[in-house]
């Protein structure tokens, strides 16, 4: 993408507010920039694979999603669900192999893209990008850690209630509305948490019921943080209980 | 390394085999080996508060297995399970937030351990060694990916199958396991989030089919092709009755 180009600007504030890219001084994100291209992806679009290994990702605007999919069952887990500033695909750009997953758009989403190769010699280029992205293949390792072990240790409630608890990052006890995830289907929400929808819908109504969420078609709520934060931890007493 | 420390050059040969410092030159290790102390850890679970969260460690010899506890229940969940030329906590060492999990040596271990701030130092001040670090990382991910992706999309045969697949020695079925071969049931119930009983049961069953044989606390495969099916056939098993329900 060259500086004359009508999306210049708007990518270059998305990149100065990324969790990746944020710290970098004007001219690395120029360089950046200029060795992007720029793409658009419509809405519940799945891609394949075979050709997005190949090319690292910088979302400008709109979700992806990377699940795993059990292709005779149907059954799908999302492993990451990315938005704006987000990088993909990183297992790729690290180790350089493709990845046995499928890639969806959850909204319209333009993206910056460049071939791995380059990012690679670019990270090669830029040590200073190290304090930026360790930190961020941290997170996303610890997101993955996290995943595994809700799905091994914790009862659907309590999954439920911990992927609410971690996308939401204000400290106000209640009208709290989650990050990224706030608008999803009752689907979505279960493929993030290793269930299916009919049992997402049964909890959500159950906590409407209680008043500790606020949940309707496309919009999710939270109405009582500490009661949630709860749930998210006694799934474990009322599974010795019962 | 802490001074007057003697066998310099077979900790060297050591991290030589491991993927994380193959690619470093003998100059650059040897800087690295500067930082580190050498450690000795008996047999079972790390104290917590032992101060372990603060370093950064490289095992020289001995496995390590790192999971997370749900501490009402007591069940545990295996993460890793890291043998020689490993390193860990490397999520903590990246993020710089305590990781909250429980670490327990499978055998007596010797490391190499650094504060973690310091580690994180010197690879600020070793560009180079992004070479084989990043591709180490997207290993550790990979291996988080499959474990999420296993315990939401397959049943425990399954997921012991693809266990035992993803630790054969490379790529070769007759050597023995990498890592797993004479872990107890337990253990290896806790990498795949089921429970002792269960895998005794599989194994059992596997190995009247002739599919594997588990003997004396070992475990090695008779019939390849047939854990590979095994790899699969949960699906195949959930299709058909998913048919003939309808």
């Amino acid at each position: 993408m060259t500086p004359e180009s009508p999306f210049f600007s708007d990518s270059f504030r998305c990149l100065k507010e990324s969790p990746l890219f944020g710290q970098l001084d004007e001219h690395a994100l120029l360089d950046i920039l200029q060795r992007c291209r720029r793409e658009t992806w419509k809405h519940r679009r799945l891609l394949p694979m075979e050709e997005t290994w190949q090319r690292f990702h910088i979302l400008l605007s709109g979700r992806v999603r990377i699940s795993r999919s059990n292709p005779e069952s149907g059954r799908i887990i999302t492993l990451f669900l990315h938005g704006p500033g987000d990088g993909f695909c990183l297992l790729s750009l690290l180790d350089g192999q493709p990845h046995d997953v499928m890639l969806e758009t959850l909204d319209d989403v333009s993206l910056l893209t460049m071939p791995m190769g380059e990012a690679r010699q670019w990270i090669d280029e830029h040590p200073a990008f190290n304090r930026m992205l360790l930190p961020y293949i941290g997170q996303q390792m610890n997101s993955l850690a996290n995943l595994s072990a809700d799905l091994a240790l914790h009862d659907t409630e309590a999954r439920l209630a911990r992927l609410i608890l971690r996308h939401i990052d204000e400290a106000q006890p209640e009208h709290v509305e989650p990050k990224l995830i706030n608008d999803l289907s009752h689907e979505s929400l279960a493929e993030m948490i290793g269930s299916v929808r009919v049992v997402v819908n049964r909890q959500l109504q159950h906590w409407k019921r209680e008043g500790i969420v606020d949940a309707h078609r496309g919009y999710l709520m939270v109405e009582k943080l500490d009661v949630l934060t709860h749930r998210a931890e006694q799934d474990l007493s009322r599974g010795l209980s019962g | 390394m802490s001074p007057g420390f003697s066998d310099r050059e077979s900790v060297i040969a050591l991290l030589r085999r491991s993927p994380l410092f193959d690619s470093l030159t003998d100059k650059v290790l040897l800087d690295m080996l500067h930082h580190f102390r050498r450690e000795t850890w008996k047999r079972g679970r790390c104290p917590a508060g032992s101060g372990t969260q603060q370093r950064f460690h490289v095992i020289l010899s001995g496995r390590l297995k790192m999971g997370q506890i749900n501490p009402d229940t007591g069940r545990m969940v295996t993460l890793f399970l890291l043998g020689p030329g490993d390193a860990f906590d490397v999520i903590s060492l990246l993020d710089g937030e305590p990781n909250p999990v429980i670490l327990e040596a499978r055998d007596d271990l010797e490391l190499l351990s650094t504060p973690v701030d310091e580690a994180r130092r010197w690879i600020e001040q070793h560009p180079e060694f992004n070479r084989s670090f990043l591709p180490y990382l997207g290993r550790q991910m990979r291996l988080l990916a499959d474990l999420a992706g296993d315990l939401a999309l397959h049943d425990t045969e399954t997921r012991l199958a693809r266990l035992i697949l993803r630790h054969i020695d490379n790529g070769n079925p007759a050597h023995p396991l990498h890592l797993i071969h004479d872990l107890p049931h337990e253990v290896l119930g806790e990498m795949i989030g089921t429970v002792r009983v269960v895998v005794n049961r599989q194994l059992q069953h596997w190995q009247r089919e002739g599919v594997i044989i588990s003997r004396r606390g070992r475990l090695e495969i008779q019939e390849l092709e047939g854990l590979l099916k095994k790899a699969m056939q949960s699906i195949h098993r959930r299709t058909e009755k998913f048919q003939n329900h309808r």
